[in-house]
């Protein structure tokens, strides 16, 4: 009895986690801000420049297999305005379904051919897994209910499972490959010695004292790992969910300045997914919604 | 600490997804676990395994060698030439395993990327840089051991 009794309560949790209610104006405003990203880096990625790219030099990702090179500047640069306007089109919520998942696909082109050059390219993949249950998200929001609902709720809760989901299996392949020297060995110190092969250093210097203290970089890398394998937690501890985005934040930001490797994207989708904006502006700029107080 | 749980009749229950959306979550969920699990890199399935393998003070990294009229190696960064162009590293370390055919191909697309950016250019060396870091007094130091894995020729104009 007792087994089945806990079967009931985790596929209980299973279900809040997934389906749970949140307010209509979250909702609008996480989908906004998903399609605002996208938007800036269909708009502003270096996706044009990709056109020269040589026969020789071209490995189209499985979904874009069908292409026989690198498709020519005004197909791309189509792609790039299309998906704009989409996405402008999103944030202004004009016809949002249709203009969400255009802006979506278009996205989800110019990061595969992006990524369509030998290497597998994950700086696009968190912002574009996220963004999928919000393609068939709710178009009429009454965005004066300020009652948690489930209709408004799945597309956040199960958008936030995602993005928990992708940085758990980072961590569990890091644990899988490397085992805990990933975390205790010397891993960290090489990478961050190692640093100018992977991009432009933004802080040598930093990199480098740390890289030349033990316990800053086996304190940093078992930090880094214990966050990425405890990150499906917030699933079920909600309210963890805003310091594990801060956390990824962080985390993002110092690959960039030690590694030049930038993840803003990263940074910016578990911003959105993992805190409650509208709850969060409220209680900055007034009284609290209905909505304040809940788990984030 | 755990997640809110309606009561039975509250206003939340109502409005539950529909089948449509159970499928897509339920199809990305698969979509993301399958091959994060398993390993599998479909883009944009993919097995997430960043920066997975633990780095040592060994590197391989894969170089392009300009070679000028006076016979004289240098270093070419591939980060310097166009887009399509930079991540050709990914390409070479691929090819220690591939035909001469393919191997030339690669050697004469750079060469042509690298002949623009560089005049005078007249060979391209595909090179295997084995590096250690290695304490130089209070700094590091690299050794390279540089292997030519192909080399092609300019065309005479």
């Amino acid at each position: 009895m007792q087994g089945g009794a806990g079967v009931n309560r985790l596929g209980q949790k299973l279900d809040e986690a997934l389906w749970g209610p949140e307010t209509a104006v979250r909702l609008v405003f996480v989908q906004t801000g998903l399609a605002l990203l996208i938007g800036i880096r269909v708009a502003f990625g270096p996706y044009h420049k990709l056109a020269g790219t040589p026969a020789a030099l071209f490995d189209p990702v499985p979904i874009l297999a069908f292409l026989g090179g690198m498709p020519g500047e005004g197909v791309i640069v189509a792609l790039q305005v299309t998906g704009s306007l989409a996405a402008a089109a999103a944030v202004w919520r004009r016809y949002p379904r249709v203009s969400f998942g255009l802006a979506w696909f278009c996205y989800l082109v110019l990061a595969g051919l992006f990524s369509s050059r030998g290497k597998v390219m994950h700086n696009d993949l968190l912002l574009l897994w996220t963004a999928v249950p919000f393609l068939l998200a709710p178009v009429v929001v009454a965005r004066g209910d300020t009652e948690p609902r489930r209709e408004y709720g799945w597309p956040v809760r199960s958008s936030a499972v995602i993005a928990a989901l992708i940085y758990g299996l980072a961590g569990y392949h890091k644990l899988g490959r490397s085992g805990l020297d990933w975390a205790f060995g010397d891993n960290l110190r090489y990478v961050l010695l190692w640093g100018p092969a992977y991009g432009p250093v933004r802080w040598g210097e930093a990199a480098r004292w740390v890289a030349e203290r033990w316990w800053a970089f086996k304190g940093a890398s078992a930090f880094s790992l214990l966050f990425e394998l405890t990150f499906p937690v917030v699933v079920f501890w909600r309210r963890l969910q805003p310091l594990y985005a801060v956390i990824a934040l962080v985390l993002h930001g110092a690959t960039w300045v030690f590694l030049g490797l930038d993840y803003w994207a990263w940074a910016a989708t578990a911003l959105l997914v993992f805190v409650d904006w509208p709850v969060v502006i409220a209680s900055l700029t007034g009284p609290p919604s209905a909505s304040a107080g809940r788990g984030a | 600490m755990t997640g809110d749980v309606p009561a039975p009749g509250r206003p939340d229950d109502a409005g539950t997804p529909g089948r449509a959306q159970r499928w897509l979550v339920a199809g990305a969920l698969v979509l993301l676990l399958v091959p994060g699990l398993i390993g599998i890199e479909m883009w944009p399935l993919t097995a997430w395994k960043l920066f997975s393998f633990a780095r040592t003070d060994r590197q391989t990294t894969w170089e392009v060698e300009a070679v000028d009229a006076g016979g004289r190696p240098r270093p070419v960064s591939l980060d310097g030439l166009p887009l399509g162009y930079q991540l050709a590293g990914w390409h070479l370390a691929q090819l220690p395993g591939a035909e001469y055919l393919r191997r030339d191909e690669v050697c004469r697309t750079l060469l042509e990327a690298v002949a623009a950016e560089h005049p005078g250019v007249t060979n391209l060396n595909l090179t295997r840089n084995d590096r250690q870091l290695v304490p130089h007094g209070d700094d590091w130091a690299v050794n390279s051991v540089r292997e030519v894995l192909h080399s092609c020729r300019a065309e005479p104009a």
